[in-house]
């Protein structure tokens, strides 16, 4: 099922932070993921990706550093203690929507 | 045109910041080069993968429009605005307390010019320093040394000329990242050849201090970071103990009994309340009879103090202006200071470019132990006399050299997110080798 544009928006800080709080990533790996990880509900596209995690390296919630794998030099995104509180407050905040929603939709 | 190119090209275009193109790109690339080797394991053919991973990333244009959104080089307002605060409140206390004719009108030059230099700082590539040469620094040192030989003048243009030193001295620290034995060598001769240079100069007691603790503190950042690897113990110690060594005997052999007169009026003024202590005792009873805003009490012996020269407009021209108009003016001033120090260590952990680092930590220290003194001198405590607080302070033809290195340090701000430590080259190329 295809899932409106809208509703992934607003959630992507908080859906990247949460897999870099797991692990460092590059870009690529935090695409292929999120697919795996949401069974392919979630299909960030690079064009979201990028933009989205220098915004948060901008903001101090995520920090980046070079590693050489195999000869090729890959930028790599690791989450900051600014970071983690941000995703903690996101979560809260997402956990109150979803609640409100399941109340609203399950009188329907 | 392959496809990946065509795309990479079309983004960039969108991104108005040159500089900012090749870092965004790169990553860009990467990501594709991933998607087409994943696509191509799974059984299509090169082409077709190449092609598909390129579909797959979206419009370059709308990619190419949100990353120039994200990056846009601006300066660093908050440490620009205490900048101007330090220069233009220091220019009101020269122009309200300071002997006007002749400190004030070469301070407006001096300051005018440093303008100048702050804007070529500021849109200089600062990643250059990696690229001087490691023969570069000597050439100064041996300069700085001859200079004070040809007259006063030039041993004052070389006074003036060593507080640049570290910065040079920045790219052979960063080069110790290598891990190579040669590169720690040559850094540690450069430091010594820095305090060669600082020990020639007729402030040699201030710059010697200077370049211990500025040159000092780099090299300990390098140790902390693990850049000399097995070596640090050695290192840190083979960087310290000539230094050490050479200002121990600087005060041994160089140390004139005026000067040590001068030492002991400075740490024990009470032992010479009329001679060598009485800058200090005059200065302290400033500071101790000033009240927390106006104008505090004025004796005899404070009156002679005042009188216009050197001792009022440059080296103790904050007293005078805390006795004339309060403490308040230490809070703010203080406040100031503070206020651009935290931003100082906050753009130091956020920057993940060692250069960058570096190149804040060198002028954040150069700056903070001139600051340090100079605010020592001026509630009594003269121990050792450096050039006043950058911007603030009368500092002669040094206030241009000082705007430079703001704006060298603005500069780091302005391409914290897009300067990376694999982008810099180390060395410039030659014919006989080529190295990253």
């Amino acid at each position: 099922m295809k899932i409106d544009k809208s509703l992934l928006s607003g959630s992507s800080a908080m859906l990247v932070l949460k897999l870099l709080a797991e692990r460092d990533m590059y870009g690529y790996q935090i695409i292929e993921e999120l697919s795996a990880r949401s069974q392919n509900v979630f299909e960030m596209k690079s064009g979201t990706l990028y933009p989205l995690l220098h915004t948060l390296e901008q903001k101090g919630w995520v920090s980046a550093y070079e590693q050489t794998e195999n000869g090729r030099e890959r930028r790599y995104y690791a989450i900051t203690e600014d970071g983690r509180r941000r995703l903690s407050e996101k979560h809260e905040e997402w956990e109150q929507f979803a609640l409100a929603v399941q109340r609203v939709m399950g009188g329907a | 045109m392959s496809d990946i190119r065509s795309f990479l090209d079309t983004v960039s275009r969108q991104i108005r910041w040159k500089r900012a193109r090749a870092p965004l790109t790169v990553e860009l690339e990467n990501h594709i080069i991933d998607r087409t080797e994943s696509l191509t394991e799974s059984g299509i053919s090169p082409v077709e993968a190449e092609a598909q991973a390129v579909r797959e990333m979206g419009d370059p244009e709308d990619i190419g429009l949100a990353l120039d959104r994200v990056h846009r080089p601006s300066p660093n307002w908050g440490l620009l605005g205490c900048a101007a605060a330090l220069l233009l409140s220091g220019m009101a206390l020269m122009w309200a307390l300071g002997d006007r004719g002749t400190y004030f009108q070469p301070m407006l030059i001096y300051s005018a010019l440093g303008i100048a230099a702050l804007i070529v700082g500021y849109f200089l590539d600062y990643t250059l320093l990696a690229g001087i040469p490691g023969w570069g620094i000597f050439a100064v040192c041996g300069v700085l040394m001859y200079l004070p030989i040809l007259g006063n003048h030039f041993m004052t243009a070389a006074a003036q000329l060593c507080h640049m030193l570290p910065v040079l001295f920045i790219p052979l620290v960063y080069r110790t990242r290598s891990g190579e034995k040669k590169d720690i060598i040559v850094m540690l001769a450069a430091f010594i050849a820095c305090q060669l240079a600082a020990g020639f100069s007729h402030q040699w007691m201030s710059l010697s201090v200077y370049m211990i603790v500025v040159c000092g503190g780099l090299v300990i950042y390098a140790a902390l970071n693990g850049w000399f690897r097995k070596r640090t113990a050695k290192t840190v110690f083979g960087a310290f103990a000539p230094p050490a060594a050479m200002f121990a005997l600087l005060c041994t052999v160089s140390f004139s009994s005026l000067e040590r007169r001068l030492m002991e009026g400075a740490l024990f003024p009470e032992d010479d309340p009329m001679g060598m202590g009485w800058v200090a005792l005059r200065v302290r009873e400033l500071i101790g009879t000033s009240q927390f805003i106006g104008s505090g009490d004025t004796s005899e012996l404070m009156e002679s103090f005042l009188q216009p020269g050197e001792l009022r407009s440059v080296n103790h021209l904050l007293a005078v202006a805390v006795h004339e108009y309060g403490y308040i003016l230490l809070i703010i001033l203080g406040a100031l200071l503070c206020a651009a120090g935290a931003m100082l260590v906050r753009g130091v952990r956020r920057q993940s470019c060692g250069l960058g680092k570096l190149t804040m930590l060198c002028i954040g220290l150069c700056f903070g132990l001139r600051t340090a003194f100079y605010l020592l001198c001026n509630l009594g405590f003269t121990f050792i006399t450096f050039e006043g607080i950058p911007l603030f302070s009368y500092c002669g033809k040094l206030t241009v050299i000082d705007m430079f290195m703001l704006g060298i340090l603005l500069s780091v701000f302005r391409t914290e997110s897009i300067t990376r430590d694999s982008g810099i080259k180390l060395r410039i190329p030659s014919p006989k080798s080529h190295t990253a």
